[in-house]
């Protein structure tokens, strides 16, 4: 254990050309027990409220997850394939009449089907369903005009530059662009950085 | 296959993609099976590790690794060998690698993981950059992996960043704040200042930002914030008028978004606030008045966002009028979404008039028979806002319906407890309460809480509350007759055999079926029901009850389930066997005096010194026996270990092995125990803890310990018995029904809330319903026994279904405005079919309570104390008076049933006097646990053996290890010898008295 800040540590640790980093993951090759912070305490993020859109999801209709943004921390990875797979069981029984807001555990999700893939938005008590509903469709059309016709494929070939829209549209759990341009642009001015 | 071409070029597009990568991503794409996508993951794994190994330092190969690594973090797999290898990629000069690298880390790693602290020296090295598009990298990073911990680190640089010329980065520092204040809450008053300078900011994706950390804030508290609601008002007008510009237009409504999100804000702005509230009225009649003729689902969703806002703030009369036209269009639309909002918009509408509720009558009874379970729901949770004791049967009927058909383990368990929560304030009369629960019961046992049976049964043991026997025992006469009915149906739940055998072996005597066939029912319920343990158990107890009740044999039947259930492997279901075996082999009078009929409401004296045993303890010290030392003066000499394990300094305490079963755990859910007294405590000393008093479910006469709930809190003292009402103290444990003040049968909050609920008013209305009950509940059959409700309706099914929306509805509005408007929304209807004459009785008083609880939620007042509330309130005002009198002596904790079950073999007590003999027993277990080897009588061990054996040892649920010795219960327990001899059974504790 260093008894040292774990800032402080994290800083000596690792520069910022990332040399420190290569100690680390050489050690860490090495089978040892990095000296690190791994007995600091376990603490969760502390939001009091709920934010008010907890995830963000891309599922095929086999139940495949295409993309899945959380702003909620608390779930694990096998936590959140499980509740992905009985959201979309849940989707996949209801038909097109039906409405598009599904209640599942503590969360309320709105999802909306184009051709094979499911968006799905878990929301909170608050959040409005029918504004939600038509963030998804400006999401899509949003994706829309960037790949021009948008499919699965294209989503899962440029998996980052999907987070990348979908993170300038959305983040803390708030929508924060809906202006396509505006959420296009950073994207744009990286790829041509890139 | 031109779409594959496309595709490629696309990919190759946005990313230099290797042969490899491309075949990868197509194969996960076209995988058909889990294993299929394992195989590929697989080989992602693979593939990376190779990439990490190697090295290789060209942008193209390192963004293809960490594509890789959130593919496999998506589709589940670990990714923990990965994340230093990502964290080190964040430093990258490439800046598309660091902005792929930052989005791996923060999809990989747990914002509570100590890795992300690593990240923390390339995020603040990045927000120095002369690159505007790295800073704001770093800063979208930091959303990601902000934790409280780090949010002083980054604090500084990102308020400074407010100030650089670029509005992209200013609109990312805002959102960093707004992700420090949900992660540290106490930042917010550093940050405000800097949220309100952006409020007015010209470029609007700033202005968004702003607002977006502004909600934070406000969710929190929002009094400090009324001061900008004209700013905020301001803002939505402009936005409204689309002053925002064209790019925010959507689907030709000016920035839905952003309005939607400033409706928000004035809501909890306005909410509870008169005067902020007047300054929104127009700019929220505005807003709706532009968004109502889109008609398309943006303006819906303005206009409901209009309403929701308008009916969380003081209500102005103009807007909900006009909300209330809104919610029609939204309910007569065809789409379900609609219909969704229509009646969760009606819901809120309700709460500030329930007049609103008439207008709807059809389309909510509509949405109600909807095939689509999230309307069906969402119509529940409106029909518990307009719930009252007019219309209470009707609705409870629609949510046993929707019980009975099944679904959500969550849905069914709101339900189900908003029907308990609604039936104990409503309920017309007991045997409505009763019968009502018996169908929750049956629909859905699986997810009732276990202490609704315990309600139950104590409802039926308590009576009516009023010194009405009479009432009382037509009420369990009723419940006997309706259960053993219950019991030729198969498969029912193990919540409602429960109340079965308690309230049929404790009251089985009032069927008009003769006794022995009550038995043969009652014996027969391991065949025809469940067959477990806990379930013959409770059985076995009710058999002995009744026999002992009513001085009757045991049937053949019924014997042979006890005999059987004597020879059980489960130690505690032996236990009652052999208990009931015992008991019934004694005289009637000991019988009657151990199991007396109808006194599980009794209170039971208890009078912790013990007096009658005196002359016992005199005569056993006069014969040379040691003193007896209380548990502190023996801790105080060492001779009792602290660690509650065992019973002191015994030379055979190891061959006891009271280590193993004291760790046992409760072998039945019990109600509630008040918490123990230091007297209690001391008198429980020789047992070593209270825990040891524990006897759990081994009472004889309770297979559910509901009733016996009460007798545990009576005090010692004889003249608490008159002073304490029952229950006073177990009722303090959770939701209960209001039955223990006389006088006052039920009501809820609202009703309570009047100066007199005992008035004749309060208690007319209550009691009336009863008769309507009759028409309306068999209208809301014939609805629900109505087939397929997608099928077109048939003229018949909207006579029901106006049947049923009348028994709904019932009042509130005036009686002759309601046909007119059945007529009025019902024109295609044959006239004939709406039955305004089976409305009329369930007319009275509709929705009068409700109506004060809406009246009093919009001004912002707390919600009425519920109903356990009050009852705990008066529950415990009640308790002080008894605790005062009981001033030297707290009741023991043992549940007296058992102690009385345990107590009889001795018929030479006279009845009074076995009342007080349960704390004997403590005596004399703490005596033997001291050592003292008291020179008792054979007849006194005898009871000693009972009593301790049965209340304590026999307690453990651990099977039987030796079958051999299944008709010495007690001997595998005591560590005697295998092969005792039959005299050993008789006196098992022989060995532990020396």
């Amino acid at each position: 254990m260093l008894p040292c800040n774990p800032l402080i540590a994290a800083q000596l640790w690792i520069s910022p050309d990332g040399t420190g980093l290569q100690l680390l993951t050489g050690l860490r090759r090495a089978g040892a027990v990095l000296p690190t912070l791994v007995q600091q305490q376990h603490r969760r993020i502390v939001g009091s409220p709920a934010p008010m859109i907890e995830f963000v999801l891309l599922v095929n209709k086999q139940g495949q997850t295409r993309v899945a943004k959380y702003t909620d921390s608390s779930l694990t990875t096998d936590e959140r394939r499980a509740l992905e797979a009985e959201i979309v069981r849940k989707c996949l029984t209801r038909v097109d009449k039906q409405c598009n807001i599904v209640e599942h555990r503590r969360y309320k999700v709105v999802y909306r089907r184009y051709a094979s893939l499911f968006f799905l938005m878990g929301i909170d008590a608050e959040e409005n369903e029918l504004g939600t509903l038509e963030m998804i469709h400006c999401m899509v059309e949003t994706l829309d005009k960037w790949f021009s016709n948008v499919c699965e494929l294209d989503i899962m070939f440029s998996l980052d530059t999907t987070h990348h829209i979908l993170d300038e549209m959305i983040a803390n759990g708030c929508i924060v662009e809906t202006n396509k341009g505006a959420a296009l642009t950073p994207v744009q001015l990286l790829e041509r950085a890139g | 296959m031109d779409l594959a071409n496309k595709v490629a070029a696309m990919a190759k597009r946005t990313l230099p993609v290797s042969g490899v990568f491309d075949e990868l991503i197509r194969g996960i794409g076209e995988s058909k099976s889990k294993s299929e996508e394992d195989a590929i993951v697989g080989k992602l794994i693979e593939l990376s590790k190779q990439k990490i190994r190697e090295g290789r330092r060209e942008p193209r190969s390192q963004k293809e690794l960490l594509v890789y690594l959130i593919y496999i973090e998506m589709l589940g797999h670990d990714t923990a060998w990965a994340q230093a290898t990502a964290i080190q990629l964040c430093s990258d000069k490439n800046l598309a690698v660091k902005k792929l690298a930052y989005l791996t880390v923060s999809l990989l790693l747990d914002p509570a993981s100590e890795l992300s602290i690593m990240v923390v020296a390339t995020i603040q090295a990045d927000l120095r950059s002369d690159n505007f598009l790295t800073v704001c990298t770093a800063l979208s990073a930091i959303c990601h992996i902000a934790s409280p911990e780090l949010v002083s680190v980054f604090l500084p640089q990102v308020t400074a960043l407010l100030r650089h010329d670029r509005d992209l980065v200013k609109k990312r520092a805002l959102l960093a704040m707004q992700r420090f204040i949900q992660v540290d809450p106490g930042v917010a008053p550093d940050l405000e200042r800097h949220l309100i300078d952006k409020i007015g900011y010209k470029e609007p994706s700033v202005m968004i930002a702003s607002l977006c950390g502004l909600r934070e804030l406000i969710r929190r508290d929002p009094a400090p914030y009324r001061n900008l609601v004209h700013y905020f008002t301001n803002i939505l007008k402009q936005a409204a008028e689309g002053k925002l510009g064209r790019a925010y237009e959507y689907h030709r409504a000016p920035a839905p978004f952003v309005q939607l999100e400033l409706l928000r804000l004035l809501g909890l702005l306005g909410a509870g606030d008169r005067a902020s509230s007047e300054n929104m009225y127009a700019v929220l009649a505005e807003v709706k008045r532009r968004a109502e003729p889109l008609g398309n689902n943006i303006g819906n969703a303005l206009v409901y966002e209009c309403i929701k806002t308008l009916t969380t703030i003081h209500p102005s009369p103009v807007l909900v009028a006009g909300a209330a036209e809104s919610v029609s269009r939204f309910l007569g639309a065809r789409e379900n979404n609609l219909k969704y909002a229509g009646i969760d918009a009606l819901t809120r509408l309700v709460l500030i008039d329930p007049k609103h509720a008439q207008d709807h009558q059809l389309a909510v009874v509509d949405c109600l028979r909807s095939p689509d379970v999230t309307l069906k729901r969402k119509t529940l949770q409106l029909l518990y806002k307009m719930a009252g004791p007019s219309n209470i049967e009707v609705i409870a009927a629609e949510v046993l319906v929707f019980l009975r058909e099944g679904g959500d383990e969550v849905a069914r368990g709101d339900a189900a407890r908003s029907l308990c929560d609604l039936a104990e304030r409503y309920a017309p009369d007991h045997r409505w309460f009763v019968d009502t629960m018996n169908e929750l019961f049956e629909a859905a046992g699986e997810v009732v809480p276990a202490s609704l049976a315990d309600n139950l049964t104590r409802l039926i043991a308590e009576g009516t509350g009023e010194e009405d026997e009479g009432a009382d025992r037509e009420l369990r006469a009723g419940a006997v007759e309706a259960y053993l009915e219950l019991l030729d149906r198969p498969k029912l739940p193990h919540v409602l055999l429960k109340v079965i055998c308690w309230v049929v072996g404790e009251y089985g005597c009032l069927s008009a079926l003769s006794t022995d066939s009550v038995m043969d029912k009652l014996a027969a319920i391991p065949e025809t029901q469940a067959s477990d343990d806990e379930v013959r158990g409770w059985a076995v107890s009710a058999l002995g009850k009744l026999a002992a009740q009513s001085g009757r044999a045991l049937t053949s039947d019924a014997s042979a389930l006890v005999s059987s259930a004597a020879a059980a492997e489960s130690v505690q279901l032996q236990q009652r066997a052999l208990e009931v075996q015992a008991l019934l082999g004694m005289s009637a009078a000991t019988q009657r005096a151990a199991l007396p009929y109808d006194a599980a409401a009794e209170d039971v004296g208890v009078d912790a010194d013990l007096p009658f045993l005196d002359s016992f303890v005199q005569q056993a010290l006069q014969n040379g026996a040691a003193p007896h030392l209380s548990l502190d003066d023996r801790t105080a000499m060492g001779m009792t270990r602290d660690d509650g394990g065992g019973l002191g300094p015994l030379p055979h305490a190891s061959a006891l092995k009271f280590q193993a079963y004291a760790t046992a755990p409760a072998p039945q859910p019990r109600p509630a125990m008040p918490p123990p007294a230091p007297a209690a405590a001391a008198a429980a000393g020789g047992m070593d803890g209270p825990s040891d008093l524990d006897v759990g479910g081994l009472s004889l006469s309770q297979p559910a310990g509901g009733a016996a709930a009460p007798a545990p809190a009576i005090a010692a003292m004889p003249a608490a018995q008159n002073s304490a009402p029952a229950a006073a103290l177990p009722s303090a444990g959770g939701p209960q029904l209001i039955l223990n003040k006389p006088g006052r049968k039920w009501g809820g909050p609202a009703v309570a809330a009047e100066p007199s609920p005992r008035s004749g008013g309060a208690s007319s209305s209550v009691s009336s319903p009863a008769q309507p009950y009759a028409t309306s509940g068999s209208a809301s059959h014939s609805a629900a026994a109505s087939p397929s409700p997608a099928a077109a309706p048939p003229p018949a099914v909207d006579a029901a279904k106006q049947r049923l929306a009348a028994s709904l509805f019932g009042g509130g509005g005036s009686t002759s405005t309601a046909p007119g408007l059945r007529g009025r929304r019902s024109p295609a209807k044959p006239a004939g079919a709406s039955k305004p004459a089976v409305a009329a009785p369930d007319l009275l008083g509709g929705m009068d309570v409700s109506a004060e609880a809406g009246a009093a939620a919009p001004a912002g007042a707390a919600a009425p104390p519920t109903a356990s509330d009050m009852d705990l309130l008066m529950g415990l005002g009640a308790s002080v008076p008894s605790t005062a009198t009981a001033s030297n002596t707290a009741a023991p904790l043992l549940d007296p049933m058992a102690a009385l079950a345990g107590l009889g073999g001795m018929q030479q007590q006279q009845r009074q006097q076995q009342q007080q003999q349960q704390p004997g027993l403590v005596a004399l277990a703490d005596l033997m646990g001291n050592g003292a080897a008291v020179a008792a009588g054979p007849n006194m061990q005898q009871q000693a053996g009972a009593g301790l054996g049965f209340g304590d040892f026999l307690a453990d649920t651990a099977p039987r290890q030796q079958p051999s010795q299944q008709q010495q219960p007690a001997a595998p327990l005591m560590g005697g010898p295998s092969k005792a001899p039959p005299a050993a059974k008789k006196d098992p504790f022989a060995d532990l008295l020396g």
